[in-house]
């Protein structure tokens, strides 16, 4: 039995805290340089495992697994975020394309004085595309004020009227979230309700 | 019964919370450990388990159940950051030394300080691959397949880093009381 198998089986007893049994123990009996191998291992292994004692209860702070926990929901939500944000477009798209997209192909933005009136009121809902009106962002909400409107109010909007009318007409503004028309509607003069 | 790290791991990929918080509660102890034994800082150490855990929860986390166990592929992730840390330099370690910051009330009558300060050196001064064995087979007491499937080397290798390893420490712990018996 050579001395280089007979260490690797030492360490493994010192290891496992067992004791050489057999040829290994008249080994270590005869031969000093593995004796004095066996006796480091074991005192290797017994500061070893007090080391391991010591370490066996450590871990990170409790304010770190917190940060972490945290910027997981965060993470979470930006993932999620963005199929929220694309449903949300799509409704808004819907709804330009419903509410927006036929008055700019159905109603001139600037239409002449005597046609417009007539053009509107063909269409079916009325609206004419305020120009150079900024661009909705995704997903931006709209809504319609109802109010009144002078002729010149009406003009600055892209809505030629007869000057000569000089009274307020009662009108819809289809306003973005920040306040800006993006498109208005002259309602029936007479009704209030419809084209004119 | 328990579900495994790979079954966590979906459902954490999923958005569930608590299988992220579980999968922390089971592994990170260990990770800790592990880097703060490789590094000998407690600071260090904390910095290395979370960076895995950023790294497992981001959306384009590599790892691929497939190839190998998550836990294997977080000791790997484990094993390049301190890689980096190491080639930094000692100096940007910071923080105390590990056996600074471990608590020495029950056990300080077995072992004096100086003697645990020498062997914690000891092991920091191993080799890579040495140190790596001795932390997982004696510190962390994983048995010979798992330290070789965490270090991903074969087992043999891992025998015989240890054995060498253990060689070292010895001879060294054996100056020192040479010394310390001279004295």
């Amino acid at each position: 039995m050579d001395c280089e198998s007979n260490v690797e089986k030492l360490v493994e007893c010192a290891r496992r805290r067992s004791e050489p049994a057999g040829a290994l123990k008249a080994h270590l009996r005869a031969c000093e340089p593995c004796l004095d191998r066996w006796e480091a291992e074991q005192e290797l292994s017994a500061q070893l495992r007090i080391v391991r004692m010591e370490a066996g209860s450590r871990r990170s702070s409790p304010a770190v697994r917190q940060a972490l926990i945290n910027e997981f929901q965060l993470r979470q939500r930006k993932v999620a975020a963005p199929r929220w944000a694309w449903g949300f477009a799509m409704a808004a798209a819907l709804l330009l394309a419903v509410g927006l997209f036929p008055s700019r192909t159905a109603a001139p933005v600037a239409p002449a004085p005597d046609t417009s009136l007539q053009q509107a009121d063909a269409d079916s809902d009325g609206f004419i595309a305020v120009p150079y009106a900024p661009p909705l962002a995704t997903g931006e909400l709209l809504r319609i004020v109802h109010t009144e409107l002078n002729p010149a109010a009406l003009a600055s909007l892209g809505v030629s009227v007869d000057p000569a009318w000089n009274v307020q007409l009662p009108a819809d503004v289809l306003e973005g979230e920040d306040g800006m028309p993006r498109a208005v509607r002259v309602s029936d003069v007479d009704s209030g309700e419809g084209g004119f | 019964m328990q579900q495994t790290d790979e079954q966590l791991f979906r459902l954490m990929k999923k958005g569930d919370r608590q299988a992220f918080a579980d999968l922390y509660e089971r592994r990170e102890p260990a990770l800790f450990r592990y880097a703060l034994h490789m590094l000998g800082s407690a600071p260090a150490a904390e910095e290395i388990a979370h960076e895995v855990f950023i790294q497992l929860m981001a959306v384009n986390t590599r790892f691929d159940e497939n190839r190998g166990s998550l836990e294997g592929w977080m000791y790997g992730v484990a094993r390049n950051l301190i890689r980096v840390l190491r080639r930094k330099g000692a100096g940007s370690i910071s923080g105390d030394p590990v056996e600074q910051a471990f608590d020495h009330n029950i056990l300080g009558s077995l072992i004096d300080r100086e003697t645990l300060a020498a062997l914690h050196a000891a092991i920091r001064e191993l080799p890579d691959g040495y140190r790596e064995a001795v932390v997982l087979c004696d510190l962390e007491e994983r048995n010979y397949d798992e330290a070789a499937r965490l270090m991903a080397c074969p087992v043999g290798t891992v025998r015989s880093r240890l054995h060498r390893a253990r060689g070292l420490l010895a001879a060294k712990m054996k100056r020192l009381n040479a010394r310390a018996c001279v004295r």
